[in-house]
Protein backbone atom coordinates (compact mmCIF):
# COMPACT_ATOMS: atom_id res chain seq x y z
CA UNK A 1 0.00 0.00 0.00
CA UNK A 2 1.28 3.33 -0.97
CA UNK A 3 1.68 5.88 1.48
CA UNK A 4 2.02 8.74 -1.28
CA UNK A 5 0.10 12.25 -1.23
CA UNK A 6 -2.91 11.50 -3.27
CA UNK A 7 -2.54 14.95 -5.08
CA UNK A 8 1.22 13.98 -6.19
CA UNK A 9 0.43 10.74 -6.49
CA UNK A 10 -2.82 11.42 -9.23
CA UNK A 11 -0.18 13.59 -11.13
CA UNK A 12 1.56 10.67 -11.78
CA UNK A 13 -0.63 7.70 -12.80
CA UNK A 14 -1.22 8.61 -16.77
CA UNK A 15 1.79 7.41 -18.87
CA UNK A 16 0.59 9.24 -22.05
CA UNK A 17 3.01 6.69 -23.82
CA UNK A 18 -0.04 3.85 -23.07
CA UNK A 19 -2.27 5.90 -24.64
CA UNK A 20 -0.48 6.79 -27.82
CA UNK A 21 0.50 3.35 -28.86
CA UNK A 22 -2.73 2.66 -29.24
CA UNK A 23 -4.24 5.82 -31.37
CA UNK A 24 -4.68 5.08 -35.08
CA UNK A 25 -3.64 8.15 -37.00
CA UNK A 26 -3.59 10.32 -34.11
CA UNK A 27 -6.62 9.50 -33.16
CA UNK A 28 -9.32 7.55 -30.73
CA UNK A 29 -11.66 5.06 -32.23
CA UNK A 30 -14.93 7.55 -31.45
CA UNK A 31 -15.12 9.69 -34.02
CA UNK A 32 -18.47 11.52 -32.78
CA UNK A 33 -18.97 12.84 -36.19
CA UNK A 34 -19.64 9.38 -38.03
CA UNK A 35 -21.93 8.18 -35.23
CA UNK A 36 -23.89 10.83 -35.34
CA UNK A 37 -24.26 10.74 -39.13
CA UNK A 38 -25.01 6.95 -39.22
CA UNK A 39 -27.99 7.55 -36.57
CA UNK A 40 -29.27 9.99 -38.71
CA UNK A 41 -28.57 7.90 -41.97
CA UNK A 42 -29.83 5.14 -40.61
CA UNK A 43 -33.09 7.35 -39.85
CA UNK A 44 -36.72 5.09 -40.05
CA UNK A 45 -35.47 1.63 -41.49
CA UNK A 46 -37.71 -0.60 -42.96
CA UNK A 47 -38.87 -3.71 -41.67
CA UNK A 48 -37.66 -6.11 -43.84
CA UNK A 49 -33.69 -4.90 -43.42
CA UNK A 50 -34.28 -4.98 -39.51
CA UNK A 51 -35.76 -8.14 -40.07
CA UNK A 52 -32.58 -9.17 -41.79
CA UNK A 53 -30.52 -7.67 -39.52
CA UNK A 54 -31.93 -9.55 -36.84
CA UNK A 55 -30.71 -13.08 -39.05
CA UNK A 56 -27.37 -12.06 -38.68
CA UNK A 57 -27.92 -11.44 -34.84
CA UNK A 58 -29.07 -15.03 -35.08
CA UNK A 59 -26.33 -16.23 -36.91
CA UNK A 60 -24.64 -15.02 -34.51
CA UNK A 61 -22.46 -12.72 -35.81
CA UNK A 62 -21.54 -9.10 -34.82
CA UNK A 63 -23.40 -6.07 -36.38
CA UNK A 64 -22.06 -3.33 -37.71
CA UNK A 65 -22.20 0.16 -36.55
CA UNK A 66 -24.87 0.85 -39.47
CA UNK A 67 -26.98 -1.84 -38.74
CA UNK A 68 -26.97 -0.86 -34.87
CA UNK A 69 -27.78 2.85 -35.88
CA UNK A 70 -30.68 1.04 -37.89
CA UNK A 71 -32.05 -0.81 -34.73
CA UNK A 72 -31.58 2.33 -32.69
CA UNK A 73 -33.59 4.47 -35.04
CA UNK A 74 -36.70 1.82 -35.00
CA UNK A 75 -40.23 3.17 -34.34
CA UNK A 76 -42.64 0.82 -34.49
CA UNK A 77 -43.41 -1.12 -31.13
CA UNK A 78 -44.74 -4.14 -33.38
CA UNK A 79 -41.32 -4.43 -34.29
CA UNK A 80 -39.51 -3.46 -31.67
CA UNK A 81 -41.64 -6.65 -30.00
CA UNK A 82 -39.94 -8.98 -32.61
CA UNK A 83 -36.63 -7.59 -32.05
CA UNK A 84 -37.23 -8.49 -28.07
CA UNK A 85 -38.30 -12.06 -29.23
CA UNK A 86 -34.94 -12.59 -31.41
CA UNK A 87 -32.97 -10.85 -28.74
CA UNK A 88 -34.20 -13.66 -26.05
CA UNK A 89 -33.51 -16.24 -28.90
CA UNK A 90 -29.91 -15.27 -29.56
CA UNK A 91 -29.39 -15.42 -25.83
CA UNK A 92 -30.71 -18.82 -25.22
CA UNK A 93 -28.79 -20.10 -28.41
CA UNK A 94 -25.20 -18.70 -26.84
CA UNK A 95 -26.52 -18.79 -23.28
CA UNK A 96 -29.25 -21.46 -22.59
CA UNK A 97 -31.56 -20.21 -20.20
CA UNK A 98 -29.10 -19.99 -17.63
CA UNK A 99 -27.71 -16.51 -15.24
CA UNK A 100 -24.66 -16.23 -13.29
CA UNK A 101 -24.91 -14.32 -10.05
CA UNK A 102 -22.01 -12.79 -8.70
CA UNK A 103 -22.03 -9.98 -5.57
CA UNK A 104 -20.03 -6.96 -5.42
CA UNK A 105 -17.51 -6.30 -2.77
CA UNK A 106 -16.95 -2.45 -2.27
CA UNK A 107 -13.67 -1.89 -0.69
CA UNK A 108 -13.05 1.42 -0.22
CA UNK A 109 -14.73 4.96 -1.07
CA UNK A 110 -11.13 7.06 -1.14
CA UNK A 111 -11.27 8.48 -4.45
CA UNK A 112 -8.78 11.05 -6.19
CA UNK A 113 -11.58 11.91 -8.93
CA UNK A 114 -14.50 14.29 -8.95
CA UNK A 115 -17.29 12.59 -11.00
CA UNK A 116 -20.28 14.87 -11.02
CA UNK A 117 -22.74 12.13 -10.41
CA UNK A 118 -20.55 9.66 -7.97
CA UNK A 119 -21.11 9.86 -4.45
CA UNK A 120 -17.39 9.22 -4.27
CA UNK A 121 -16.21 12.20 -5.34
CA UNK A 122 -13.35 13.63 -3.52
CA UNK A 123 -14.83 17.15 -2.79
CA UNK A 124 -18.51 15.23 -1.23
CA UNK A 125 -18.26 16.28 2.03
CA UNK A 126 -21.08 13.76 2.79
CA UNK A 127 -19.07 10.74 2.20
CA UNK A 128 -17.99 8.69 5.27
CA UNK A 129 -14.76 7.60 4.28
CA UNK A 130 -13.69 3.96 4.55
CA UNK A 131 -11.11 1.22 3.13
CA UNK A 132 -11.42 -1.98 4.75
CA UNK A 133 -8.15 -4.08 6.11
CA UNK A 134 -7.44 -7.94 4.65
CA UNK A 135 -9.26 -9.02 7.86
CA UNK A 136 -12.40 -6.87 6.97
CA UNK A 137 -12.26 -8.09 3.69
CA UNK A 138 -11.90 -11.65 4.87
CA UNK A 139 -14.64 -10.90 7.32
CA UNK A 140 -17.48 -9.30 4.32
CA UNK A 141 -16.02 -12.08 2.43
CA UNK A 142 -17.49 -14.53 4.56
CA UNK A 143 -21.16 -12.70 4.28
CA UNK A 144 -20.96 -13.33 0.86
CA UNK A 145 -20.07 -16.87 1.12
CA UNK A 146 -22.84 -17.53 3.46
CA UNK A 147 -25.67 -16.07 0.71
CA UNK A 148 -24.00 -18.94 -1.20
CA UNK A 149 -22.13 -16.80 -3.53
CA UNK A 150 -18.82 -17.91 -5.65
CA UNK A 151 -18.65 -15.08 -7.72
CA UNK A 152 -17.70 -11.51 -6.71
CA UNK A 153 -16.71 -8.28 -8.23
CA UNK A 154 -14.55 -6.36 -6.24
CA UNK A 155 -15.04 -2.67 -6.32
CA UNK A 156 -12.35 0.13 -5.55
CA UNK A 157 -11.85 4.14 -5.64
CA UNK A 158 -8.60 5.40 -7.23
CA UNK A 159 -6.31 6.39 -4.45
CA UNK A 160 -2.74 5.30 -3.63
CA UNK A 161 -4.54 3.33 -0.60
CA UNK A 162 -6.25 1.24 -3.19
CA UNK A 163 -3.61 0.91 -5.55
CA UNK A 164 -2.27 -2.33 -7.48
CA UNK A 165 -0.54 -3.59 -4.52
CA UNK A 166 -4.21 -3.24 -2.21
CA UNK A 167 -6.06 -4.84 -4.70
CA UNK A 168 -3.63 -7.71 -4.83
CA UNK A 169 -3.89 -8.34 -1.26
CA UNK A 170 -7.55 -8.49 -1.53
CA UNK A 171 -7.52 -10.65 -4.15
CA UNK A 172 -5.48 -13.47 -2.27
CA UNK A 173 -7.88 -12.30 0.85
CA UNK A 174 -10.77 -13.23 -0.91
CA UNK A 175 -9.56 -16.62 -2.16
CA UNK A 176 -8.03 -17.89 1.08
CA UNK A 177 -11.80 -17.54 3.00
CA UNK A 178 -13.52 -21.13 3.30
CA UNK A 179 -16.67 -20.59 5.13
CA UNK A 180 -18.74 -24.00 6.18
CA UNK A 181 -21.90 -24.26 4.48
CA UNK A 182 -25.23 -23.43 5.46
CA UNK A 183 -26.65 -26.80 5.35
CA UNK A 184 -24.42 -30.35 5.24
CA UNK A 185 -20.72 -30.47 5.97
CA UNK A 186 -19.57 -28.63 2.90
CA UNK A 187 -17.68 -25.34 2.32
CA UNK A 188 -18.16 -22.85 0.07
CA UNK A 189 -15.43 -20.27 -1.26
CA UNK A 190 -15.07 -17.66 -3.80
CA UNK A 191 -13.44 -19.19 -6.74
CA UNK A 192 -13.74 -16.34 -9.47
CA UNK A 193 -12.78 -12.63 -8.16
CA UNK A 194 -13.08 -10.04 -11.00
CA UNK A 195 -12.53 -6.26 -10.65
CA UNK A 196 -13.76 -3.01 -10.62
CA UNK A 197 -10.96 -0.51 -10.68
CA UNK A 198 -10.01 2.60 -12.04
CA UNK A 199 -7.45 2.49 -15.10
CA UNK A 200 -3.66 1.45 -14.62
CA UNK A 201 -0.63 1.43 -16.63
CA UNK A 202 0.10 -2.22 -17.84
CA UNK A 203 3.05 -2.53 -14.54
CA UNK A 204 0.30 -2.17 -12.05
CA UNK A 205 -2.47 -4.56 -14.63
CA UNK A 206 0.56 -7.15 -14.23
CA UNK A 207 0.35 -7.21 -10.89
CA UNK A 208 -3.52 -8.26 -10.74
CA UNK A 209 -3.22 -10.97 -13.56
CA UNK A 210 -0.36 -12.83 -11.46
CA UNK A 211 -2.64 -12.80 -8.83
CA UNK A 212 -4.91 -14.89 -10.64
CA UNK A 213 -7.79 -11.74 -11.42
CA UNK A 214 -11.15 -13.14 -12.93
CA UNK A 215 -12.32 -9.81 -15.19
CA UNK A 216 -11.05 -6.36 -15.13
CA UNK A 217 -13.74 -4.13 -15.67
CA UNK A 218 -13.65 -0.66 -16.03
CA UNK A 219 -16.45 1.81 -17.64
CA UNK A 220 -16.16 4.10 -20.11
CA UNK A 221 -19.28 6.29 -18.07
CA UNK A 222 -19.79 8.20 -21.39
CA UNK A 223 -18.42 7.71 -24.63
CA UNK A 224 -18.91 10.94 -25.44
CA UNK A 225 -16.34 13.99 -25.26
CA UNK A 226 -17.52 17.08 -23.99
CA UNK A 227 -20.10 15.41 -21.58
CA UNK A 228 -16.90 13.47 -20.39
CA UNK A 229 -15.03 16.85 -19.36
CA UNK A 230 -17.71 18.37 -17.85
CA UNK A 231 -18.36 15.00 -15.62
CA UNK A 232 -15.09 14.56 -14.54
CA UNK A 233 -13.55 17.58 -14.04
CA UNK A 234 -10.32 16.36 -12.28
CA UNK A 235 -8.07 13.45 -10.96
CA UNK A 236 -6.97 10.76 -13.67
CA UNK A 237 -10.58 10.34 -14.69
CA UNK A 238 -10.91 13.10 -16.25
CA UNK A 239 -8.31 11.96 -18.75
CA UNK A 240 -10.57 10.25 -21.82
CA UNK A 241 -8.08 8.60 -23.38
CA UNK A 242 -6.55 7.23 -20.69
CA UNK A 243 -10.14 5.51 -19.24
CA UNK A 244 -10.47 4.94 -22.60
CA UNK A 245 -7.88 2.79 -23.41
CA UNK A 246 -7.78 1.10 -19.93
CA UNK A 247 -8.64 -2.53 -21.19
CA UNK A 248 -6.26 -2.11 -23.99
CA UNK A 249 -3.71 -2.05 -21.59
CA UNK A 250 -5.03 -4.73 -20.00
CA UNK A 251 -4.99 -6.88 -22.76
CA UNK A 252 -1.07 -6.19 -23.33
CA UNK A 253 -0.91 -7.44 -19.56
CA UNK A 254 -1.87 -10.71 -20.21
CA UNK A 255 -5.84 -10.24 -18.65
CA UNK A 256 -7.55 -11.44 -22.04
CA UNK A 257 -11.08 -11.24 -20.02
CA UNK A 258 -12.22 -7.87 -19.92
CA UNK A 259 -15.74 -6.06 -19.66
CA UNK A 260 -16.91 -2.65 -20.71
CA UNK A 261 -19.56 -0.43 -19.95
CA UNK A 262 -21.07 2.56 -19.66
CA UNK A 263 -23.14 4.40 -17.56
CA UNK A 264 -26.67 5.30 -19.16
CA UNK A 265 -28.19 8.99 -18.43
CA UNK A 266 -24.92 10.93 -18.79
CA UNK A 267 -25.81 11.80 -22.48
CA UNK A 268 -27.72 9.95 -25.22
CA UNK A 269 -28.45 6.61 -24.94
CA UNK A 270 -28.29 6.04 -28.39
CA UNK A 271 -25.01 7.39 -28.75
CA UNK A 272 -23.50 5.62 -26.11
CA UNK A 273 -24.89 1.95 -27.69
CA UNK A 274 -22.82 3.32 -30.52
CA UNK A 275 -19.96 3.89 -28.37
CA UNK A 276 -20.03 0.34 -26.56
CA UNK A 277 -20.03 -1.29 -30.11
CA UNK A 278 -17.13 0.58 -31.44
CA UNK A 279 -15.08 0.33 -28.41
CA UNK A 280 -16.25 -3.57 -29.13
CA UNK A 281 -14.93 -3.34 -32.55
CA UNK A 282 -11.72 -1.52 -31.89
CA UNK A 283 -10.70 -4.08 -28.82
CA UNK A 284 -11.42 -6.86 -31.64
CA UNK A 285 -9.26 -5.19 -34.27
CA UNK A 286 -6.64 -4.62 -31.98
CA UNK A 287 -6.86 -7.71 -30.00
CA UNK A 288 -8.84 -10.61 -31.89
CA UNK A 289 -11.36 -10.81 -28.90
CA UNK A 290 -14.25 -8.51 -27.57
CA UNK A 291 -15.18 -7.83 -24.10
CA UNK A 292 -16.19 -10.65 -21.96
CA UNK A 293 -19.44 -8.87 -20.73
CA UNK A 294 -20.85 -5.34 -21.41
CA UNK A 295 -23.03 -3.41 -18.41
CA UNK A 296 -25.46 -1.01 -18.57
CA UNK A 297 -26.20 0.88 -15.43
CA UNK A 298 -28.82 3.71 -15.32
CA UNK A 299 -27.97 6.59 -13.67
CA UNK A 300 -29.42 6.29 -10.01
CA UNK A 301 -29.97 8.98 -7.17
CA UNK A 302 -26.54 9.24 -5.26
CA UNK A 303 -26.55 10.99 -1.85
CA UNK A 304 -24.77 14.45 -2.56
CA UNK A 305 -25.22 14.35 -6.47
CA UNK A 306 -27.79 16.53 -7.52
CA UNK A 307 -26.60 16.14 -11.42
CA UNK A 308 -27.51 12.46 -10.28
CA UNK A 309 -31.40 13.35 -9.67
CA UNK A 310 -31.46 15.56 -12.65
CA UNK A 311 -29.63 14.85 -15.49
CA UNK A 312 -31.80 15.64 -18.81
CA UNK A 313 -30.64 12.29 -20.16
CA UNK A 314 -32.51 9.89 -17.60
CA UNK A 315 -33.70 6.82 -19.31
CA UNK A 316 -36.67 5.65 -19.03
CA UNK A 317 -37.85 2.00 -18.46
CA UNK A 318 -38.93 1.15 -21.71
CA UNK A 319 -35.47 3.14 -23.32
CA UNK A 320 -33.55 0.93 -20.84
CA UNK A 321 -35.41 -2.45 -22.09
CA UNK A 322 -34.62 -1.54 -25.67
CA UNK A 323 -30.49 -0.92 -24.91
CA UNK A 324 -30.59 -3.79 -23.58
CA UNK A 325 -32.14 -5.57 -26.60
CA UNK A 326 -29.86 -3.68 -29.24
CA UNK A 327 -26.74 -4.79 -27.27
CA UNK A 328 -27.76 -8.68 -27.09
CA UNK A 329 -28.32 -8.26 -30.92
CA UNK A 330 -25.33 -6.46 -32.01
CA UNK A 331 -22.66 -8.45 -30.20
CA UNK A 332 -24.29 -11.47 -29.60
CA UNK A 333 -21.77 -13.54 -28.07
CA UNK A 334 -20.73 -11.22 -25.48
CA UNK A 335 -22.22 -11.38 -21.94
CA UNK A 336 -25.00 -8.65 -20.33
CA UNK A 337 -24.94 -7.58 -16.93
CA UNK A 338 -28.30 -6.19 -15.10
CA UNK A 339 -27.82 -5.39 -11.93
CA UNK A 340 -29.43 -4.44 -8.20
CA UNK A 341 -29.30 -0.86 -9.17
CA UNK A 342 -32.72 -1.68 -10.83
CA UNK A 343 -35.92 -2.27 -9.33
CA UNK A 344 -37.01 -5.99 -9.01
CA UNK A 345 -40.01 -5.70 -11.44
CA UNK A 346 -37.76 -3.99 -14.44
CA UNK A 347 -35.34 -6.52 -13.57
CA UNK A 348 -37.39 -9.87 -14.07
CA UNK A 349 -38.58 -8.08 -17.44
CA UNK A 350 -35.44 -7.09 -18.95
CA UNK A 351 -33.77 -10.25 -18.20
CA UNK A 352 -35.73 -12.00 -21.07
CA UNK A 353 -34.03 -9.43 -23.40
CA UNK A 354 -30.28 -10.73 -23.10
CA UNK A 355 -29.30 -10.68 -19.97
CA UNK A 356 -26.58 -13.27 -18.40
CA UNK A 357 -25.20 -12.21 -15.32
CA UNK A 358 -26.83 -10.45 -11.94
CA UNK A 359 -26.21 -9.83 -8.58
CA UNK A 360 -28.84 -10.56 -4.97
CA UNK A 361 -27.99 -9.84 -1.46
CA UNK A 362 -25.95 -6.63 -2.60
CA UNK A 363 -25.07 -4.05 -0.14
CA UNK A 364 -22.67 -1.35 -1.64
CA UNK A 365 -21.60 0.76 1.15
CA UNK A 366 -18.26 0.07 2.38
CA UNK A 367 -18.19 -2.80 5.35
CA UNK A 368 -22.30 -3.37 4.69
CA UNK A 369 -22.42 -7.10 3.88
CA UNK A 370 -23.91 -8.44 7.29
CA UNK A 371 -25.60 -5.48 8.57
CA UNK A 372 -29.74 -5.10 7.93
CA UNK A 373 -30.24 -1.06 7.19
CA UNK A 374 -28.54 0.56 4.66
CA UNK A 375 -26.97 4.09 5.35
CA UNK A 376 -27.29 5.71 1.78
CA UNK A 377 -24.12 7.88 2.88
CA UNK A 378 -22.12 5.35 2.66
CA UNK A 379 -22.89 4.37 -1.09
CA UNK A 380 -21.74 5.40 -4.56
CA UNK A 381 -25.71 5.06 -5.48
CA UNK A 382 -29.10 3.89 -4.43
CA UNK A 383 -29.89 -0.23 -5.12
CA UNK A 384 -33.27 -0.68 -6.49
CA UNK A 385 -33.33 -4.44 -5.43
CA UNK A 386 -31.90 -5.47 -1.94
CA UNK A 387 -33.82 -9.04 -2.36
CA UNK A 388 -31.91 -11.92 -0.88
CA UNK A 389 -30.32 -14.21 -3.14
CA UNK A 390 -32.79 -17.15 -2.33
CA UNK A 391 -35.68 -15.00 -3.35
CA UNK A 392 -34.23 -13.63 -6.63
CA UNK A 393 -33.27 -17.47 -7.16
CA UNK A 394 -36.17 -18.67 -6.63
CA UNK A 395 -38.44 -16.26 -8.71
CA UNK A 396 -35.98 -16.79 -11.91
CA UNK A 397 -36.59 -20.46 -11.31
CA UNK A 398 -40.33 -19.98 -11.45
CA UNK A 399 -39.74 -18.36 -14.66
CA UNK A 400 -37.36 -21.47 -16.28
CA UNK A 401 -34.22 -19.59 -15.71
CA UNK A 402 -31.65 -21.83 -13.85
CA UNK A 403 -28.91 -20.34 -12.04
CA UNK A 404 -25.65 -20.51 -12.13
CA UNK A 405 -22.43 -20.07 -10.12
CA UNK A 406 -20.20 -21.69 -12.56
CA UNK A 407 -17.06 -20.34 -12.75
CA UNK A 408 -15.45 -23.32 -14.51
CA UNK A 409 -14.30 -21.81 -17.96
CA UNK A 410 -11.93 -20.02 -16.19
CA UNK A 411 -10.34 -22.55 -14.80
CA UNK A 412 -9.28 -24.49 -17.59
CA UNK A 413 -8.67 -22.36 -20.12
CA UNK A 414 -11.88 -21.53 -21.62
CA UNK A 415 -10.81 -17.59 -21.33
CA UNK A 416 -10.30 -14.71 -23.68
CA UNK A 417 -10.28 -16.05 -27.84
CA UNK A 418 -10.87 -19.74 -26.71
CA UNK A 419 -13.90 -18.55 -24.90
CA UNK A 420 -15.15 -16.17 -27.39
CA UNK A 421 -14.87 -18.84 -30.23
CA UNK A 422 -16.46 -20.92 -28.02
CA UNK A 423 -19.47 -18.55 -27.57
CA UNK A 424 -19.30 -18.00 -31.46
CA UNK A 425 -19.86 -21.46 -31.88
CA UNK A 426 -22.71 -21.79 -29.08
CA UNK A 427 -20.50 -24.21 -27.58
CA UNK A 428 -19.55 -22.30 -24.34
CA UNK A 429 -23.60 -22.52 -23.48
CA UNK A 430 -23.23 -26.13 -23.47
CA UNK A 431 -21.27 -26.59 -20.94
CA UNK A 432 -22.92 -23.57 -19.15
CA UNK A 433 -26.13 -26.15 -19.00
CA UNK A 434 -23.83 -28.63 -17.88
CA UNK A 435 -22.06 -26.34 -15.13
CA UNK A 436 -24.88 -24.44 -13.90
CA UNK A 437 -26.52 -27.71 -13.09
CA UNK A 438 -23.82 -28.78 -11.16
CA UNK A 439 -23.26 -25.38 -9.10
CA UNK A 440 -27.13 -25.02 -8.87
CA UNK A 441 -27.09 -28.75 -6.86
CA UNK A 442 -24.61 -27.42 -5.07
CA UNK A 443 -26.64 -24.14 -4.03
CA UNK A 444 -29.68 -25.85 -3.09
CA UNK A 445 -27.86 -28.43 -1.05
CA UNK A 446 -25.41 -25.91 0.98
CA UNK A 447 -27.76 -22.85 1.35
CA UNK A 448 -31.50 -22.64 -0.44
CA UNK A 449 -34.72 -22.19 1.59
CA UNK A 450 -37.28 -25.04 1.50
CA UNK A 451 -39.16 -23.36 -1.11
CA UNK A 452 -36.54 -22.80 -3.41
CA UNK A 453 -35.22 -26.08 -3.16
CA UNK A 454 -38.37 -27.26 -4.10
CA UNK A 455 -38.68 -24.71 -7.16
CA UNK A 456 -34.91 -25.41 -8.11
CA UNK A 457 -35.18 -29.75 -7.94
CA UNK A 458 -38.31 -29.44 -10.54
CA UNK A 459 -36.14 -27.42 -12.50
CA UNK A 460 -33.06 -29.43 -12.67
CA UNK A 461 -35.35 -32.26 -13.65
CA UNK A 462 -36.43 -30.74 -17.05
CA UNK A 463 -32.75 -29.78 -17.54
CA UNK A 464 -32.08 -33.43 -16.63
CA UNK A 465 -34.41 -34.43 -19.54
CA UNK A 466 -33.16 -31.44 -22.10
CA UNK A 467 -29.65 -32.51 -21.73
CA UNK A 468 -30.08 -36.57 -22.21
CA UNK A 469 -32.13 -35.46 -25.53
CA UNK A 470 -29.63 -32.71 -26.69
CA UNK A 471 -27.53 -34.64 -29.56
CA UNK A 472 -24.73 -32.41 -28.43
CA UNK A 473 -24.11 -33.98 -25.29
CA UNK A 474 -23.87 -37.49 -26.53
CA UNK A 475 -21.67 -36.83 -29.40
CA UNK A 476 -19.61 -35.25 -27.50
CA UNK A 477 -19.85 -38.37 -24.23
CA UNK A 478 -20.80 -35.86 -22.16
CA UNK A 479 -23.58 -37.49 -20.08
CA UNK A 480 -21.95 -40.72 -18.53
CA UNK A 481 -19.46 -38.19 -17.03
CA UNK A 482 -22.03 -35.77 -16.03
CA UNK A 483 -24.48 -38.00 -14.35
CA UNK A 484 -20.78 -39.14 -12.44
CA UNK A 485 -20.51 -35.78 -11.21
CA UNK A 486 -24.23 -35.13 -10.55
CA UNK A 487 -24.08 -38.17 -8.35
CA UNK A 488 -20.86 -37.10 -6.64
CA UNK A 489 -22.48 -33.85 -6.18
CA UNK A 490 -25.63 -34.87 -4.68
CA UNK A 491 -23.69 -36.79 -2.37
CA UNK A 492 -21.34 -34.16 -0.92
CA UNK A 493 -18.32 -33.46 -2.82
CA UNK A 494 -17.74 -30.10 -4.35
CA UNK A 495 -16.67 -27.82 -6.63
CA UNK A 496 -16.90 -30.62 -9.97
CA UNK A 497 -17.20 -28.99 -13.19
CA UNK A 498 -16.85 -29.75 -17.18
CA UNK B 1 10.95 -40.72 -28.10
CA UNK B 2 8.77 -38.38 -26.51
CA UNK B 3 9.15 -34.96 -29.57
CA UNK B 4 11.22 -32.54 -28.31
CA UNK B 5 9.11 -29.98 -27.15
CA UNK B 6 11.55 -27.05 -26.00
CA UNK B 7 15.05 -25.78 -27.57
CA UNK B 8 17.99 -25.73 -24.60
CA UNK B 9 19.20 -22.88 -26.98
CA UNK B 10 16.06 -21.05 -26.39
CA UNK B 11 15.36 -22.07 -22.59
CA UNK B 12 11.89 -21.37 -22.74
CA UNK B 13 8.98 -23.01 -23.59
CA UNK B 14 7.19 -21.38 -26.68
CA UNK B 15 3.66 -21.07 -28.04
CA UNK B 16 5.07 -23.14 -31.24
CA UNK B 17 6.68 -25.89 -29.56
CA UNK B 18 3.63 -26.54 -27.41
CA UNK B 19 1.43 -26.20 -30.14
CA UNK B 20 3.58 -28.73 -32.31
CA UNK B 21 3.80 -31.22 -28.71
CA UNK B 22 -0.03 -31.30 -28.92
CA UNK B 23 -0.53 -32.62 -32.50
CA UNK B 24 2.11 -34.76 -32.00
CA UNK B 25 0.50 -36.18 -28.69
CA UNK B 26 -2.95 -36.10 -30.77
CA UNK B 27 -1.36 -38.04 -34.19
CA UNK B 28 0.32 -40.41 -31.41
CA UNK B 29 -2.09 -40.80 -29.16
CA UNK B 30 -5.45 -39.59 -30.50
CA UNK B 31 -5.64 -37.08 -27.21
CA UNK B 32 -6.63 -33.37 -27.56
CA UNK B 33 -5.11 -31.12 -25.58
CA UNK B 34 -3.83 -27.91 -24.77
CA UNK B 35 -1.82 -26.13 -22.11
CA UNK B 36 -3.15 -23.45 -20.04
CA UNK B 37 -0.63 -20.26 -18.23
CA UNK B 38 -1.55 -20.71 -14.02
CA UNK B 39 -1.97 -17.41 -12.34
CA UNK B 40 -3.60 -18.50 -9.22
CA UNK B 41 -7.16 -19.88 -9.34
CA UNK B 42 -6.47 -18.96 -13.67
CA UNK B 43 -6.15 -21.36 -15.93
CA UNK B 44 -5.28 -19.52 -19.31
CA UNK B 45 -5.31 -20.35 -22.72
CA UNK B 46 -1.39 -20.69 -23.80
CA UNK B 47 -1.23 -23.30 -26.73
CA UNK B 48 -2.34 -26.22 -28.12
CA UNK B 49 -5.48 -27.69 -29.99
CA UNK B 50 -7.74 -24.84 -30.22
CA UNK B 51 -11.03 -27.98 -31.18
CA UNK B 52 -10.83 -29.40 -27.90
CA UNK B 53 -14.62 -29.48 -26.67
CA UNK B 54 -14.80 -31.25 -23.72
CA UNK B 55 -12.21 -30.51 -21.09
CA UNK B 56 -12.31 -33.54 -19.18
CA UNK B 57 -8.92 -33.92 -17.36
CA UNK B 58 -7.54 -30.68 -16.16
CA UNK B 59 -3.94 -31.51 -14.74
CA UNK B 60 -1.23 -29.07 -13.29
CA UNK B 61 2.15 -29.73 -14.85
CA UNK B 62 4.12 -27.32 -12.61
CA UNK B 63 2.82 -24.42 -11.00
CA UNK B 64 2.92 -21.96 -13.87
CA UNK B 65 1.57 -24.63 -16.75
CA UNK B 66 -1.57 -26.84 -16.88
CA UNK B 67 -2.78 -29.23 -19.24
CA UNK B 68 -6.44 -29.63 -20.05
CA UNK B 69 -7.35 -32.64 -22.20
CA UNK B 70 -10.34 -34.05 -23.99
CA UNK B 71 -9.66 -37.54 -22.84
CA UNK B 72 -12.40 -39.08 -20.96
CA UNK B 73 -12.42 -42.20 -24.42
CA UNK B 74 -8.78 -42.67 -24.14
CA UNK B 75 -7.37 -45.55 -21.58
CA UNK B 76 -6.38 -44.02 -17.81
CA UNK B 77 -2.44 -46.10 -19.45
CA UNK B 78 -2.41 -43.98 -22.35
CA UNK B 79 -3.52 -41.14 -19.91
CA UNK B 80 -0.83 -41.48 -17.71
CA UNK B 81 1.85 -42.40 -20.81
CA UNK B 82 1.10 -39.05 -21.89
CA UNK B 83 1.69 -37.03 -18.42
CA UNK B 84 5.08 -38.63 -18.00
CA UNK B 85 5.99 -37.42 -21.59
CA UNK B 86 4.76 -34.30 -20.33
CA UNK B 87 6.35 -33.99 -17.43
CA UNK B 88 9.53 -35.42 -19.00
CA UNK B 89 9.23 -32.57 -20.99
CA UNK B 90 8.85 -29.80 -18.62
CA UNK B 91 11.35 -31.31 -15.95
CA UNK B 92 14.28 -31.22 -18.71
CA UNK B 93 13.43 -27.26 -19.35
CA UNK B 94 13.58 -26.45 -15.24
CA UNK B 95 16.57 -28.27 -15.63
CA UNK B 96 17.80 -25.47 -17.72
CA UNK B 97 16.44 -22.77 -16.66
CA UNK B 98 12.60 -21.72 -14.81
CA UNK B 99 10.07 -21.78 -17.26
CA UNK B 100 8.63 -18.80 -18.55
CA UNK B 101 5.52 -18.78 -20.08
Amino acid sequence: MSMTNPKEWAEQVIKQEEIDKYLINGKDFINEETILNKLSFNHNPDKQRVRDIMQKSLAVERLEPDETAALLNVKDEDLWQEMYDTAYKVKRKVYDNRIVFFAPLYCSNLCVNNCVYCGFRKDNAEEKRRILAAEEIKAQTKYVIEEGHKRMIVVFGEHPLSDADYMVEAIKAIYNVRKKSKYGSGYGNIRRVNINAAPMAIRDLKKLWEAGIGTYQVFQETYHHKTYHDLHPSGPKSNYLWRLYALHRAMDAGIDDIAIGALFGLYDWRFEVMGLLYHTIDLEKQFGIGPHTISFPRLNPAAGSAFSNNSQYKVSDDDFKKIITVLRLSVPYTGLIITAREKADLRKDVIKVGCTQTDASTRIGIGEYGQEAEDKNSQQFILGDIRSLDTVIREFAEMGIITSFCTAGYRCGRTGDRIMGLLKNCVEGKFCKLNAVLTFKEYLNDYASKDTRKIGEELIMKEFKEIKETPFFKNHNLIEKFEEYYDRVSNGERDLFL
Amino acid sequence: MAKEIYSYNNKELSKEKLDSFAKWIFHNHCIKLYFCEIKGSRWSFYAGLHNVIASQKRIMITKKIGMVAEADSVDKKTIDKVINIIKDEVSKIKEVSDVQI
